[in-house]
């Protein structure tokens, strides 16, 4: 027990120093990068519980997400006063509660839309992120198309500055969520979910109930969209109904097949991959005079997938590959 | 004593076609029961009908004198019907150890608490269902390939590790889908020694469907013999034998002027 707590302790030191040498050395463009690659990390690795480990295909994540955004910003506004006096564990709940009520949505939506297979829970999934979208482009108390605007940012605490808490708050979601996922792939819920994905005859033959195993995925995926989105209305401070509309749901799943389906590293890659690319390319146009980022952006996806199509990591960990070159070099 | 497995006039219809044609069979504890018949005589189905893939159209079934006609095949497989495929169906991509891991996953009952922070009751869960598949795949001689993936297995082994796989969660009754597929006369010895030690080992009721009548006549205690949906014969492989026909149903009837 005792060494747990020495872990927790480890890992709260390790993310504010890490929050703070990143405070210092690279400026507010950079930093606000790196802010966004956690927040897609989170959404991403609960979406490759479903896309890569129980081999559903989900297409509509972009509705999760904002339903968690949508839960943060609407609370915030009603109650700035709450966030003001409780620092960050206000933010923690309205994160927890955009979570959760994602998490309902996820299980409404997955119940019946589960026992479909392949496309048609895409397009289930898809229809359902359309719905949302154009529900909230029509809600005058959530801002209708104008969305919510000026949500309340993360605070700054003494000399540390805004960066490092929203550094500190999302760095502490992106290792929980991770470990999160990375102990429950390694025990016996993991095995279901793989136990799906490979035979569901098979599955339900050995007494496993795939329809519950599917939606309990599906529910934990969707509770970390919603943490994810929360994240999002903080860090931008701006959530509006365009901003959660196809594109993005098709930027998670390609974070989750670049990365490689059932590899979580290869999801936190793929988003920085994914997040980092565009922004790079911007110096191509200074060159050229055109906007190629896209162009070059989806060659370079379509050539990733043709040399690699397991994704840049196939289904290993970070840690399968150190030891499998550790084994050959010996 | 009641019989394990009672089927009451167990049947059931594709359209105009009686797959399963009122079929009765009794499985006492301990048998070692055979199901055979020419190919297309309802073998298969009649297994379905058993695990809960399909419901039949009429009939009923019984598991040690209670009514399971209604229940889903998750259920059925918790109350201890365990069964392998005809074309064998592994996880794949699934180690061997995965694999029969995974059979005695839901009778575990840690949640994700305790797998976030390794309780006690994680370790010891695991532990023991490690151990329990490590001698079951040591008895199949498997326990060397434990990290190998399933689809890398040779036939046989595959066909081992879907027993294995059933084995797992102490069954009452296993039903085998012709095991010996595709094994040749070495591999078939083997496993019809194997199957009267996993009989008498685990004390369970196995039934079986096979088309190689060597195996068949070799290991199962009694026979019943299925031809176009309806059971024809039914008794000792020596009984069943004789019976004409069953003669009838497998080389065709003697041509009578």
């Amino acid at each position: 027990m005792k060494n747990k707590f020495n872990v927790v302790l480890i890992v709260l030191a390790l993310v504010s120093i890490l929050g703070l040498v990143l405070q210092f050395s690279v400026n507010a463009y950079i930093q606000i990068l790196i802010l966004q690659i956690l927040m897609y990390s989170i959404a991403a690795m609960g979406l490759n519980l479903v896309n890569g480990y129980t081999g559903q295909f989900s297409l509509g994540h972009a509705g999760f997400m904002a339903i968690g955004a949508y839960t943060s910003a609407y609370l915030s506004q009603v109650f700035p006063s709450f966030l003001e006096t409780t620092h960050l564990l206000g933010f923690f709940i309205f994160s927890i509660l955009g979570g959760l009520l994602a998490a309902v949505f996820g299980y409404v939506v997955g119940l019946p839309s589960l026992r479909l297979k392949g496309d048609y829970l895409a397009i289930v999934t898809l229809g359902f992120g359309e719905i949302l979208r154009v529900f909230l482009l029509n809600i005058e108390a959530l801002g209708a198309a104008r969305g919510i605007t000026g949500i309340v940012p993360y605070p700054e605490l003494g000399f540390l500055d805004r960066f490092w808490v929203s550094f500190f708050y999302i760095a502490i979601w992106f290792v929980v969520g991770l470990y999160f996922v990375w102990r429950l792939t390694r025990g016996r819920h993991g095995r279901q979910f793989l136990s799906v994905r490979e035979d569901e005859v098979a599955a339900l033959s050995l007494g496993l109930n795939t329809t519950q195993i599917k939606v309990r995925s599906f529910v934990i995926a969707s509770f970390f969209a919603g943490v994810a989105g929360s994240i999002y209305a903080h860090l931008i401070s701006i959530v509006s109904p365009s901003v959660f509309g196809f594109m993005m749901s098709v930027n998670i799943v390609v974070m989750v097949v670049l990365g490689g389906m059932g590899s979580f590293t290869g999801s936190i890659f793929a988003a920085a991959f994914v997040t980092l690319m565009p922004e790079l390319l911007r110096s191509l146009q200074a060159i050229t005079g055109y906007d190629l980022r896209m162009v070059v952006f989806s060659l370079s996806l379509i050539f990733i997938m043709i040399y690699r199509p397991t994704g840049l990591f196939g289904s290993k960990e970070l840690p399968d590959f150190f030891r499998d070159w550790r084994m050959k070099k010996s | 004593m009641t019989p394990l497995l009672q089927a009451q006039a167990l049947s059931i219809q594709f359209g105009g076609l009686k797959a399963v044609d009122q079929v009765d069979l009794t499985l006492n504890q301990g048998d070692l029961f055979g199901l055979i018949g020419p190919n297309g005589a309802g073998k298969t189905t009649f297994f379905n009908l058993l695990t809960g893939v399909y419901k039949p159209t009429s009939g009923k079934l019984f598991l040690k004198g209670e009514d399971i006609t209604k229940i889903s095949t998750p259920k059925r497989s918790e109350k201890g019907i365990r069964r392998t495929f005809q074309n064998i169906r592994l996880f794949k991509e699934l180690t061997v150890l995965e694999n029969a891991l995974i059979a005695v996953d839901q009778n575990l009952s840690y949640n994700y608490f305790d797998s976030f922070f390794l309780t006690e009751k994680f370790i010891t869960e695991e532990k023991s269902s490690y151990e329990k598949a490590m001698k079951l795949l040591s008895l199949f001689k498997l326990d060397s390939l434990i990290n190998e993936k399933a689809v890398n297995l040779s036939y046989g082994s595959q066909r081992k590790l879907e027993i294995i796989r059933t084995l797992m969660s102490d069954p009452k009754l296993i039903c085998l889908d012709e095991p010996a597929a595709g094994m040749n006369h070495s591999e078939t010895k083997e496993l019809s020694q194997l199957i009267r030690q996993i009989r008498d080992q685990f004390k369970l009721t196995v039934l079986l469907i096979e088309h190689d009548m060597k195996l068949v006549m070799g290991v199962c205690d009694r026979l019943a013999v299925l031809d176009h949906g309806i059971k024809i014969a039914d008794g000792t492989p020596q009984q069943v034998r004789s019976n004409p026909k069953v003669i009838e149903a497998y080389l065709g009837a003697e041509v009578t002027s």
